[in-house]
């Protein structure tokens, strides 16, 4: 295993809807952090993600609770029907302190909330600065990456664009790799464009070129 | 090679804070609907503006920037009605979905007219159609 490895994955997939995020995300990203053997917690908004299905935070809380307070490593969907779900499952991934990966689909919705944005600002700001010293990996899903939170976007390791035509989307990722900004609008289906710095491990992401899904 | 198996331990005491702390924005149902119509309204205003950017593209007649707020009033009736009643479960996808599956360019054709003949005496008679 590299140092690289080691270290903690915050990545952030975009694009406009049925282009490919959550595909890309099953097929090929859920798989390498599975690899790193540790619980692999996906906020599944809309039923998408393959693992043990868990009906909301309460959901998650009877699983671990049934299992002496332990979560092994695996993968595990909770369906958060509800955004106490999202933040009460953010905040115990934020105060358990252990290493865990997470995946929030459908990001820019939890940001459009202005109550809801003040507490995800705390938990999730948590989780991205501090994440770190406890191998937090997170993975986020957009359709609208301008719409994130700067701390969010400013703490991404790489990013993973299908196409894009909004225009301030575009200007975002004009400013991150102008290169970027001019191929994604431009990405047919199934097409994406990785910028940024992936780690070891993710063979699918050749950075700063367009990739195409295999399956 | 892949690292070693992780089981981790989270305290119950952990579990009860986050079950026992009811966060400021879901303490009653009054702010919650409140929030959740700004959440509508604003989900359907972006939704709407995908959809005239789209038809504009397509080179079909969408609505000007005048008509904006009315077409986002009428996109909220009919959001709010569609809608279950958590509003967070749901995509823009989904209120998009939910919003055109009601306004067609039939309604918009309807509602314009519906303006018109608002409009006082002495205004234009013709009709769009």
């Amino acid at each position: 295993m590299t140092a690289k490895n080691k270290q903690r994955i915050f990545g952030i997939v975009c694009g406009m809807s049925g282009k490919g995020k959550t595909h890309f995300i099953t097929e090929y990203l859920i798989p390498e952090l599975l690899k790193r053997q540790k619980p692999v917690i996906a906020l599944d908004l809309m039923d998408e993600y393959p693992g043990a299905p868990l009906q909301g935070f309460s959901g998650l809380v009877e699983h671990i609770r049934k299992n002496d307070n332990r979560l092994d490593s695996g993968m595990y969907a909770v369906k958060t029907k509800s955004s106490k779900d999202t933040i009460n499952t953010l905040r115990l991934i934020r105060a358990a302190e252990q290493p865990v990966s997470v995946i929030i689909e459908e990001a820019h919705i939890l940001f459009s909330d202005p109550d809801i944005k003040k507490q995800l600002k705390n938990t999730l700001q948590e989780i991205t600065l501090y994440g770190r010293h406890y191998e937090i990996d997170c993975i986020l899903s957009s359709q609208r990456p301008n719409l994130l939170s700067t701390t969010m976007r400013s703490q991404a390791q790489f990013f993973v664009s299908f196409r894009q035509e909004e225009r301030a989307d575009l200007d975002y990722l004009a400013v991150r790799s102008p290169l970027a900004a001019e191929k994604i609008a431009t990405l047919a289906k199934k097409e994406f464009f990785t910028f940024g710095d992936p780690p070891d491990g993710f063979s699918e992401m050749k950075t700063d070129k367009i990739n195409q899904l295999k399956k | 090679m892949t690292d070693k198996k992780k089981t981790i331990h989270i305290p119950e005491s952990v579990i009860k804070d986050i079950e026992n702390e009811t966060p400021a924005n879901y303490t009653t149902d009054a702010p919650k609907a409140e929030k959740e119509r700004e959440l509508i309204i604003k989900s359907v205003s972006v939704a709407l503006d995908n959809v005239n950017d789209l038809l504009k593209k397509k080179g079909l007649p969408g609505w000007d920037e005048d008509e904006t707020d009315s077409i986002t009033k009428l996109g909220v009736i009919v959001a709010e009605k569609h809608l279950p009643d958590d509003i967070f479960t749901h995509t823009p996808e989904i209120i998009l979905a939910l919003t055109l599956s009601s306004i067609t360019v039939e309604n918009i054709s309807a509602y314009r007219e519906l303006q018109t003949a608002k409009k006082p005496a002495g205004g234009e008679n013709d009709s769009e159609k």
